[in-house]
């Protein structure tokens, strides 16, 4: 292991002291964060995968329905049906702090204009169009909060995952390069002033063994 | 007595000309009408698909068959009269006989003519579908033909036995 | 009408019913690998010329309607009755009127939308739209247009537009076949009516709105009347079954409710409706001389667009064989 390249001082030595305290502790801190951090993550991850799932589910769903329609139904007859859509939705955007990860907040704003008499969600007639469309409306429509909410998660796995990946950086260069490049420094210094100390002593007692010989 | 005195002495002849009249226009008339038809209909076909033209000519001709008929009696009674030659003095009850004479061949063939051309008209169609059946659709077509082959019989027979 | 009038333009349609797609055909191009090779099948049938011109396989919608386009173009000129064949193109002017409706109250442009196979050019629609000017159109449109821009300006629901002008459309088409006396055409609107009728009760029932609006869709023309629906608006869709027992539907009403009932689809249903109004005018094919086989006709070349627009989107999303196959309507010839 090398060491850091330090004048083997005392005062040097008082220094790095302080800085391997510091490096233990905040090793300690980092590690109780990711641990925090991994059992959030875990949580959240499988959150995810239900969520995942299910939207995929009636995604396949929608979609099979829609495909139908699409086959029954020619192209301009589809999209003149859904040209206009019976509520406009739009999408706010917040921040929440989760363990120093910034993680997005999504809300679905849908502004339904003002009707007495609610239609729902079909902003189409119904004689020259195929029940295939109702059944691909009706679950995209379904599947909308959720989607929303899954990419929310999806975002946050994403932020979270690079934030542990960099804490676990942090707290193995902590653990296998600081903490004992430092102590490696440390017990260098401490052999190299009790070297130095010990050759201090046999020059004193060495000097003093002269001067005895001389008076 | 009125019509007699006013037709005079001809009056035989000049019912023999309108029976003659009544077979070669009525049935030649029809044959125009169930030509036509035909015609419209292999038209049709046509259009469509020109490689046809020979069946359906065959169809077209057809109806024409009872206007031939037709000119037939009215040739007939015509050489018995004497219009190629002199004319023969031809009395009022066989002037009569002759008129009663063209009559079936002019009214089946009139009528005979326009239906076998819807029938062959038809059968274009099946010309166009199946061109393969052909003779099926001129057989259809060919039935009518009989009425008209029967009526000529018949004005043939009645004229045969007219003597001047 | 004198049926001699129909003798040139029924035995041209016997002559192009030859040139129809035929059973080893569409089966061929069901096998087909991709759709590229649906293509090369088509280029041996009648769709030859257009399918020439298609650059992209995306394009085989617009090779489709193009079809249709001239199908109709060719009929109208050749038919002793053309007004008669404005029942069919009457549903892409109330398109085009949909469209454009729906366009202006967004103040979109959507014009690729439109399609010139109706009865009048989209672009005088297009005036008429933008002046509010629809003296021109027939009545009844003329009416329910504006119905529909005054329920807008209190009530801004596109479903509206939809509704107002399906219910013109099938008013309008029920005129023009009863002002005709021909009878063939009179049922063959009604059947129509019928069937959408059924379709739209059994929708609005799965939606879960109530009599009220099903009576805003509900289309007057048909044999069946309101009063017959509403009653059945509180039981399980089966009671249609046993209402419907004795009527000509029967066989469309069973198997396509007991399909409706096991799978939530009425994929099943609508099949058996385009293929029981094919069958109705297959009656064409036994009549010499009238409307019906020209009626046939158009229906069939329809159809063929439907067949080849499914297997066209089958082969493009990589569906199975199987599930085409019974996707596909029946085949005319």
């Amino acid at each position: 292991m090398a060491i850091l390249r330090v004048n083997p001082t005392r005062m040097e030595l008082t220094r790095l002291k302080k800085r391997l305290k510091t490096a233990v502790r905040g090793h300690k801190l980092l590690k109780d964060k990711q641990d925090e951090l991994m059992k959030k993550f875990i949580d959240l991850i499988k959150k995810n995968k239900e969520l995942r799932e299910s939207v995929e589910e009636e995604l396949i769903n929608a979609f099979k329905n829609f495909l139908i329609a699409r086959a029954v139904m020619s192209s301009d007859i589809i999209e003149e049906a859904i040209m206009y859509p019976t509520e406009k939705i739009s999408l706010e955007l917040e921040k929440k702090n989760i363990m120093s990860v910034i993680s997005p907040v999504f809300e679905l704003i849908k502004n339904k204009e003002e009707k007495e008499d609610a239609e729902g969600i079909y902003p189409y007639g119904l004689a020259n169009t195929s029940g295939e469309l109702d059944n691909a409306i009706y679950y995209l429509q379904k599947v909308l909060d959720r989607m929303i909410e899954l990419a929310q998660v999806e975002k946050t796995c994403q932020l979270m995952a690079d934030e542990i990946e960099k804490t676990r950086r942090r707290v193995n260069a902590l653990e296998h390069v600081m903490i004992p490049q430092l102590q490696e420094t440390v017990k260098y210094i401490t052999m190299k002033l009790d070297e130095n100390e010990r050759g201090n002593r046999v020059r004193l007692m060495k000097v003093k063994e002269l001067v005895q010989k001389d008076a | 007595m009125n019509i007699m005195e006013m037709m005079g002495s001809n009056a035989g002849l000049y019912l023999a000309f309108l029976g003659s009249a009544i077979a070669a226009g009525l049935a030649g008339a029809g044959s125009a009408m169930g030509v036509g038809i035909v015609g419209m209909a292999a038209g049709g076909v046509i259009t469509e698909d020109p490689s046809k033209f020979g069946r359906t000519l065959v169809l077209q001709a057809l109806p024409g068959t009872q206007g031939i008929y037709g000119l037939l009696i009215g040739f007939l009674i015509w050489s018995k009269v004497g219009v190629f030659g002199t004319f023969v003095n031809v009395t009022f009850e066989q002037g009569l006989m002759l008129l009663a004479a063209g009559i079936p061949v002019g009214i089946v063939g009139f009528f005979s003519a326009i239906y076998q051309g819807k029938a062959a008209a038809t059968g274009c169609s099946i010309v166009a579908k199946r061109p393969e059946e052909t003779a099926k659709a001129m057989v259809y077509a060919a039935m009518v033909e009989t009425y008209a082959v029967l009526s000529l019989l018949a004005s043939f027979l009645m004229l045969n036995s007219i003597n001047l | 009408m004198n049926e001699d009038n129909y003798i040139y333009s029924v035995t041209r349609i016997r002559a192009l019913e030859n040139k129809l797609l035929d059973k080893s055909k569409i089966d061929r191009m069901v096998e087909a690998k991709n759709p590229e090779e649906v293509i090369k099948v088509l280029y041996e049938t009648s769709y030859a010329g257009s399918v020439s011109e298609i650059k992209d396989i995306g394009d085989y919608e617009e090779m489709l309607s193009k079809e249709i386009e001239n199908t109709y173009k060719m009929v109208k000129e050749m038919a002793p009755e053309p007004e008669l064949i404005d029942i069919f193109l009457l549903k892409y002017d109330i398109h085009n009127l949909k469209v454009l409706m729906k366009s202006s109250f967004l103040n979109e442009d959507n014009d690729d939308l439109l399609t010139n196979i109706g009865t009048i050019e989209p672009v005088k629609l297009k005036e008429m739209i933008r002046e509010k000017n629809f003296i021109f159109l027939d009545p009844e449109i003329k009416r329910g247009l504006e119905e529909i821009v005054n329920s807008f300006s209190i009530n801004p629901d596109p479903q509206v537009i939809d509704i107002i002008l399906d219910r013109c459309l099938y008013t309008v088409m029920s005129q023009i076949a009863k002002n005709s006396n021909n009878s063939f055409m009179v049922e063959f609107v009604r059947l129509q009516i019928d069937l959408i009728n059924i379709n739209m009760f059994i929708r609005v029932k799965a939606m879960g709105y109530g009599r009220e609006f099903l009576k805003k869709v509900f289309i007057n023309e048909g044999r069946l009347d309101y009063n017959f629906f509403v009653d059945a608006m509180d039981e399980p869709v089966d009671i249609l079954k046993d209402k419907l027992l004795i009527s000509d539907y029967s066989n469309v009403i069973s198997e396509g409710i007991d399909n409706y009932i096991k799978t939530k689809s009425l994929m099943k249903f609508e099949k058996l409706s385009d293929d029981f109004l094919l069958d109705y005018t297959k009656k064409g094919k036994y009549v010499a001389f009238g409307i019906e086989p020209i009626v046939g006709y158009i229906m069939a070349k329809e159809n063929e667009a439907k067949i080849i627009r499914i297997i066209m989107v089958g082969k493009i999303n990589n569906i199975d064989n199987e599930l085409i196959r019974e996707r596909l309507r029946d085949v005319y010839v």
